[in-house]
């Protein structure tokens, strides 16, 4: 077993021994180690730094947790993170889901748990993402059914047109807002036909 | 036929006489006072008139028949023997029998008796008295024969009629005087009160027991004075009443001289009669017994309370107790003493007080029951006790009439609370305002009351220690299961670093190396995570003193040494103790540090000797220094060009594990000196704080 791309990881672990396991077995499973931070707070330095692709972390940690970690590491510098605990309370499992966690991994893992884990908390992250993207893309639509919405010149309620200086400048002001290209586009048979370069 | 008197001037003379006889013996009959003397007066008398010579009365024998001579006068001894017994059949028996008077006209042939040629004539017979029960018959007789002159006759009949009338009045006096003793008989004889008063209010009869009431002998003066002011302004007015009113009569209750009286004043055409009904008794045993229901019903209600009382309910309910059996029994102070520590002290835990009564809770607090040995004697012994006069406690109470009188304690009361066999507290009543004394009836039924605040008293506090029990198991399970938790944390741990050691082992090893010296290295490391996990696991995870921790490794780790080599190992005592996690990485660091001399300074020695200090430093800080007196780190590992497993474990261990400094040196052998901050918890908080 050992993954196609080579992923870089960052360890995040205060305890030392424990750290040779993970990094042994991720060398064994063809990761790269981007780094190995002793808590969450030297973590968030490190991850500005090596830029890894999936962070692997502890909870229970000095300075900051693993959980507390996890909520700034999303927040700032967004990045696939699996947990890599000794405790299996539900409330923990709970509590680094919420904090944007996409798999916990409970010690001593196996080489091929934790490979799973670790592509299962990657694969969530690149849904993640592009499904952020298609929220934005859709706010983005959606906003702009609004504004085209208060343009209409007929009241689609009660069939009045829509006339006078008010209209004149709301509408002046959308257009001015879009580039001339985009609204020949929408406006012009034979620009509407014509394929962008 | 013979004639007593032949012309009317005799015949006059006669009567005149006679009548003189009669007038006399009708007088004397008069004034006799039973008829055994008016017949013999008038046998007497009888004889006293002209042509009669004797007399006699007959008594008639009702169990015989016969007629009995019972009176005679004028007859002869030998007559009155032979006249002594009239049996039936005979003349003179029929004659007797006859109820009306009788004059039979004797001739010569026709005598009464005959004696000793001298004959006796029956004038006359007269019955005197004639009844179912009693009969007597007078005969008058004479010598001479004849009729009786009618004058005689008529004298007779009436001197009959007399005696007649004087039994009748003899018999009505002795009748009422009969009548009046059986009265008095009556009246001396009851125990209550009797007087009768005239219209004036003057007493004209009491009995014993009145005169007893009034310590009076005056039986006839005014009421007023024989009875005294007392009674008299009590029942003057009653008297008016009785007077005044139509009814005649009143019913009354009033007390007087520590008595109770229900006086019955009834109207006479005299004046008026009065009983003084005295209910003392009965008044006292009916306010008994309402006592004993009322209380009665008071201890099933305080009984039944009990049954479903807890915790602060409990107290409220005691105290309310005290408050109603105090009032009921009219004591000053009521009170609940428990006691504690084997019988060796009373705590006085509730109590009551009547108004103005100083209440004593707060200072019979915490009381040593051999201070009283009187008193535990009896409680001892369960006996529920009443001291009547404090005074009288003998003289070994001596400790306890102090205590008492101390207190203002006139008459106290006590009754022991006993659980199955043993004594747990006493219910205790003072009077502090009188002397007192309680009857059996009310200290049975107090010791009722004192089994049931027992009762509810044991059950709370086997509620309580329940209570108890379940909370130090519920936190026990709690701690049990947050050690299980702990286990299960550190074995997983262990596991991952055993794997760390193994992936970090290969990472450092090479195809030149021993596979034995490999295994007994790993072997080495895991034990060393074994000493520490074994340690921290006995005492439950808490922070571990750092010489026995050191002791422990070394003397762990130096059992692999060859034994041809010596080896010694001194550790500094001290008192720091560090936290599991801490404690852990120290194991690792010293059990390397240890494995590193044995491997170096022994492979050119055959004696070493190893040395742990410790110290407090300042903000918390502590530096172990371990050294041996071996030969010392070569330079590049002091110049740090030169890395092995047991170097990087320690560095690694102390930097990341411990947060502290690793400094190498050479100071007559290896030394290492390690300078980390003491944390008592696992997330770092000072524990010097």
């Amino acid at each position: 077993m050992e993954v196609s791309r080579k992923r870089k990881v960052l360890i995040v672990e205060d305890d030392h021994l424990v750290s040779e396991m993970i990094r042994g077995m991720l060398e064994e499973l063809g990761y790269e180690i981007a780094g190995e931070a002793e808590d969450g707070h030297e973590a968030l330095g490190m991850i500005r730094e090596v830029q890894p692709e999936v962070v692997l972390m502890d909870i229970k940690m000095p300075k900051m947790s693993g959980i507390e970690a996890a909520i700034l590491i999303q927040k700032h510098f967004p990045t696939p993170i699996v947990i890599l605990s000794a405790y299996e309370t539900e409330d923990l499992v709970k509590e680094a889901a919420e904090a944007g966690v996409g798999a916990y991994v409970v010690k001593p893992p196996g080489p091929a748990e934790l490979f799973r884990a670790i592509e299962i908390a990657c694969g969530r992250f690149e849904d993640m993402v592009e499904l952020s993207s298609l929220r934005r893309k859709y706010e983005k639509a959606l906003k702009t059914l609004e504004n085209l919405s208060k343009l209409l010149p007929v009241c689609p309620g009660c069939g009045e047109e829509k006339r006078g200086e008010d209209y004149s400048r709301m509408l002046s002001m959308y257009l001015s807002s879009i580039p001339v290209e985009e609204i020949s586009r929408y406006l012009c048979f034979r620009c509407g036909s014509r394929k962008d370069p | 036929m013979n004639r007593f008197y032949a012309n009317g001037r005799e015949r006059s003379q006669l009567v005149i006489e006679n009548f003189d006889i009669l007038s006399a013996a009708c007088i004397k009959l008069n004034s006799l006072e039973d008829s055994s003397s008016v017949f013999k007066h008038t046998v007497d008398s009888a004889t006293e008139f002209k042509s009669i010579d004797s007399a006699g009365i007959f008594v008639f024998d009702n169990i015989s028949g016969d007629f009995v001579l019972e009176y005679s006068a004028g007859l002869s001894g030998c007559l009155v023997d032979s006249l002594s017994r009239c049996i039936p059949g005979s003349d003179l028996h029929g004659m007797l029998k006859n109820d009306r008077n009788l004059f039979p006209d004797p001739t010569e042939d026709d005598f009464f008796i005959r004696e000793s040629g001298r004959q006796i004539f029956l004038k006359g017979i007269f019955p005197l008295i004639l009844s179912e029960t009693s009969s007597s018959v007078m005969f008058i007789a004479s010598s001479m024969p004849g009729t009786l002159p009618r004058e005689i006759q008529g004298i007779m009949e009436t001197l009959v009629s007399m005696v007649k009338a004087s039994i009748s009045r003899i018999e009505v006096e002795n009748s009422v005087r009969r009548s009046e003793r059986e009265h008095s008989f009556l009246l001396e004889s009851t125990n209550d009160p009797v007087f009768a008063l005239d219209g004036n209010l003057e007493v004209k009869y009491c009995n014993g027991a009145f005169r007893q009431l009034v310590c009076s002998e005056d039986g006839s003066a005014p009421f007023s004075e024989v009875a005294g002011l007392e009674l008299t302004s009590i029942l003057r007015e009653k008297f008016d009443e009785v007077l005044d009113s139509g009814s005649g009569f009143c019913i009354s209750a009033f007390e007087y001289r520590d008595r109770t009286f229900n006086v019955l004043i009834n109207r006479t055409p005299d004046g008026l009669f009065v009983l003084m009904n005295d209910i003392t008794v009965a008044e006292q045993t009916r306010k008994k017994m309402n006592f004993r229901e009322r209380f009665e019903n008071l201890l099933i209600t305080i009984s039944t309370d009990f049954i479903k009382m807890r915790g602060s309910a409990l107290n409220l309910g005691i105290n309310d107790a005290l408050l109603n059996i105090g009032v009921s029994i009219e004591v000053d102070r009521a009170y609940l003493f428990q006691f504690s520590d084997e019988l060796r002290i009373l705590k006085n835990t509730h109590e009551w007080c009547a108004t103005n009564v100083q209440p004593q809770i707060d200072t019979r607090q915490e009381l040593r029951t051999d201070e009283y040995p009187w008193l535990q004697n009896r409680l001892n012994r369960h006996w529920a006790f009443q001291i009547p006069r404090i005074s009288d406690l003998p003289s070994w109470a001596e400790a306890e009439r102090k205590l008492f009188e101390s207190r203002d304690i006139q008459s106290l009361l006590i009754v022991p609370i006993v659980h199955g066999n043993n004594l747990i507290a006493f219910l205790g009543f003072d009077c502090v305002n009188q002397e007192n004394y309680w009857s059996e009836d009310i200290i049975d039924l107090l010791r009722v009351v004192g089994d049931a605040i027992g009762n509810a008293l044991v059950r709370n506090r086997m509620e309580k220690k329940l209570i108890e029990m379940y909370r130090r198991a519920e936190k026990e399970a709690q701690i049990n299961a947050v050690l299980l938790k702990e286990v299960n944390h550190r074995v997983k741990n262990n596991l991952s670093e055993i794997i760390g050691i193994l992936y970090a082992q290969r990472r450092y090893a090479s195809s030149n190396d021993d596979h034995d010296e490999f295994v007994q290295s790993l072997i080495s490391r895991i034990r060393g995570l074994a000493t520490v996990h074994d340690m921290l696991s006995s005492s439950g995870w808490k922070p571990l003193e750092l010489t026995m921790l050191a002791r422990r490794i070394i003397n762990s780790a130096i059992t692999n040494a060859p034994d041809t080599k010596k080896l010694k190992a001194s550790i500094s005592k001290t008192s720091i103790r560090v936290n599991p996690n801490q404690a852990h990485a120290l194991a690792l660091i010293l059990n390397e540090l240890v494995r590193n001399s044995l491997k170096h300074a022994l492979a050119v020695r055959d004696s070493l000797k190893i040395k742990v200090r410790m110290r407090k430093r300042r903000a918390g800080r502590i530096t172990l220094i371990y050294s041996d007196n071996g030969p010392g780190y070569p330079e590049e590992v002091l110049e740090h060009d030169r890395k092995n497993l047991g170097l990087d474990l320690i560095q690694n261990l102390t930097i990341k594990n411990l947060q502290g400094d690793l400094t190498l040196q050479n100071d007559g052998g290896a030394s290492a000196k390690i300078v980390f901050r003491r944390t008592l918890t696992e997330d770092g908080a000072d524990g010097s704080k």
